[in-house]
């Protein structure tokens, strides 16, 4: 065998050759039984090298898919329309009687063979159930009838009026049928595509509801972000060297007008005294009271405060010891922390 | 694959002609797994693989009875199906050649370590030695192999990809079966 038929043989197996190629090739295997061993060799090398792809497993899911198909297609099936004529529509004089009078010579027969040998990988793919195949009636010739226009025939006119409805009716119930049959298989076609965009829908869904999601984070992260630049944080210290270790933090979130201030290593305040939040604001000429405060045992305060009036922008935090109550101004008598 | 699995395969799409959905249900478990690792391998996207499959099995079901052994194993025949469905998808939906020809650029020679485990390949063993055989072949002759089986393009098509005249790329394809068809004698 020359090297240009094995190329078309391996060309062919492999499903590259054009149509017309493909049809040419099978014609020449047909007649050449040494190239249909080639290809049926060269088959089996392509299902080989086919089978050593990386193995991937089916979903289970997808075996239960396909085998309720089967039933919806069984179930369609059965709904078909049934194949014998209605008696509404039986042509006139169309009794069983009438059908089995017809000369069996008159009828099509059919016979059971195989595939044709050069019948192509993807006609045959397409090709439908082919186990009857046509064989005409032989041929007799007609008896001869003496012509006669239709007006001189003995039906006349009649003939006309009488059929036309008939022959109508048939044409729009074969219509019928066709456009039904036609349906169903459109229907068969379309319901993969239902349900690819049924998943493509969902998948829509889900990216949307997470683009929302997505959104809202970053909508959250802004505010986030636009509140740190209303955050405040400010750290506190001793004025003096009487108690360097005394340590103070205040964070204010000015956009909400309320702060967290935490305080360590505090001393006692003398009996009938007590710790008192200071905040300055330029719009006031006077430090505007955040609350008196008490310390625990090791020396340490935590307290959430919210000013007496609304603070524009704080410029320090003053804590003084001031009479247990609090005091309307600040005396300074005992300054504990300040910051800024 | 020996002559008693094939008949009993023949058997088997003789019954699914017949409307037998017990055979149906036997014929995917034993191919299910390599038309599904054939489909996944073409297109690279799990749910149209899926897709692919579901179709592939619809045909089965409707066209068992138009099979004829002179056309090939059962397995070949159902394999021809999903590579024509698979690639007929990558057609339609993968936006023809610029897709196609990313995909060729990444066809990787799968290592010929990995396992695989279908009905077409009886043991281990004789998949390994395949998957072996195919990677022992000559890189040009197996990247045309697998562009003209796994990817759908023409052989012109294949020629563009591959910057090589169609006399070469015939004469590499050829070249790979023969090779191939030697190295696997007595192994599928």
């Amino acid at each position: 065998m020359d090297e240009r038929t094995e190329e078309l043989a391996g060309l062919y197996v492999m499903g590259v050759l054009t149509p017309a190629e493909r049809q040419a090739f099978e014609i020449a295997m047909a007649r050449n039984p040494g190239l249909v061993a080639l290809v049926a060799g060269f088959r089996t090398v392509r299902d080989a090298m086919a089978g050593a792809v990386p193995p991937v497993t089916p979903p289970p899911v997808l075996k239960q898919r396909i085998m309720a198909q089967l039933d919806v297609r069984a179930a369609r099936k059965k709904k078909k329309l049934p194949p014998a004529v209605s008696p509404v529509f039986a042509w006139p004089g169309s009794s069983p009687a009438a059908e089995s009078s017809v000369p069996p010579e008159a009828t099509p027969k059919v016979t059971s063979e195989p595939m044709p040998e050069g019948t192509s990988e993807s006609q045959a793919e397409e090709f439908e159930p082919a186990e009857a195949t046509y064989v005409p009636p032989e041929y007799t010739e007609p008896a001869q009838v003496p012509y006669a226009p239709a007006r001189a025939r003995s039906d006349g006119p009649g003939f006309l009026s009488f059929w036309f409805p008939w022959a109508v009716t048939a044409a729009v119930v074969v219509w019928g049928i066709n456009l039904y049959f036609d349906r169903e298989e459109l229907k068969d076609r379309v319901f993969p595509l239902t349900a690819r965009v049924n998943r493509l829908n969902h998948l829509a869904n889900v990216l949307c509801s997470q683009t929302n999601t997505l959104q809202q984070t970053v909508a959250g992260l802004s505010d986030l972000t636009g509140r740190v630049d209303d955050l405040h944080i400010v750290l506190l210290g001793p004025p003096g060297n009487d108690l360097p270790k005394a340590l103070g933090v205040s964070l204010w979130d000015n956009q909400a007008q309320t702060g967290v201030f935490l305080a360590q290593n505090l001393r006692p305040p003398p009996p009938g005294e007590q710790f008192q939040l200071w905040m300055m604001d330029s719009l006031y000429p006077t430090p505007v009271n955040a609350g008196v405060f008490s310390m625990d045992d090791s020396g340490a305060a935590h307290v959430h405060f919210k000013p007496d009036r609304p603070i524009a922008s704080v410029t320090k935090f003053i804590v003084t010891m001031e009479p247990a109550g609090g005091s309307a101004t600040p005396t300074f008598k005992d300054l504990v922390l300040l910051g800024q | 694959m020996n002559q008693p699995a094939m008949y009993n395969d023949v058997d088997l799409l003789r019954r699914i002609g017949e409307g037998d959905r017990q055979a149906f249900s036997r014929f995917y478990d034993q191919y299910a797994g390599l038309l599904f690792s054939v489909a996944f391998r073409i297109i690279n996207e799990q749910q149209e693989a899926e897709d692919v499959l579901q179709e592939v099995f619809g045909q089965i079901w409707h066209q068992a009875r138009t099979y004829h052994p002179r056309r090939g194993r059962p397995s070949g025949w159902a394999l021809t199906l999903t590579r024509n469905k698979a690639t007929d998808y990558l057609r339609a939906y993968q936006q023809g050649a610029k897709l196609q020809e990313q995909a060729s650029a990444e066809m990787v020679v799968r290592s010929a370590a990995a396992p695989t485990a279908n009905a077409l390949v009886r043991s281990r063993s004789s998949t390994e030695l395949i998957a072996a055989a195919v990677a022992e072949l000559p890189q040009d002759q197996r990247k045309a192999m697998e562009l003209a089986f796994f990817t759908g393009l023409t052989l012109h098509e294949i020629s563009a990809v591959l910057h090589e005249p169609v006399g070469a790329v015939s004469a590499r394809i050829r070249g790979g079966l023969l090779k191939l068809r030697t190295r696997l004698e007595g192994v599928a």
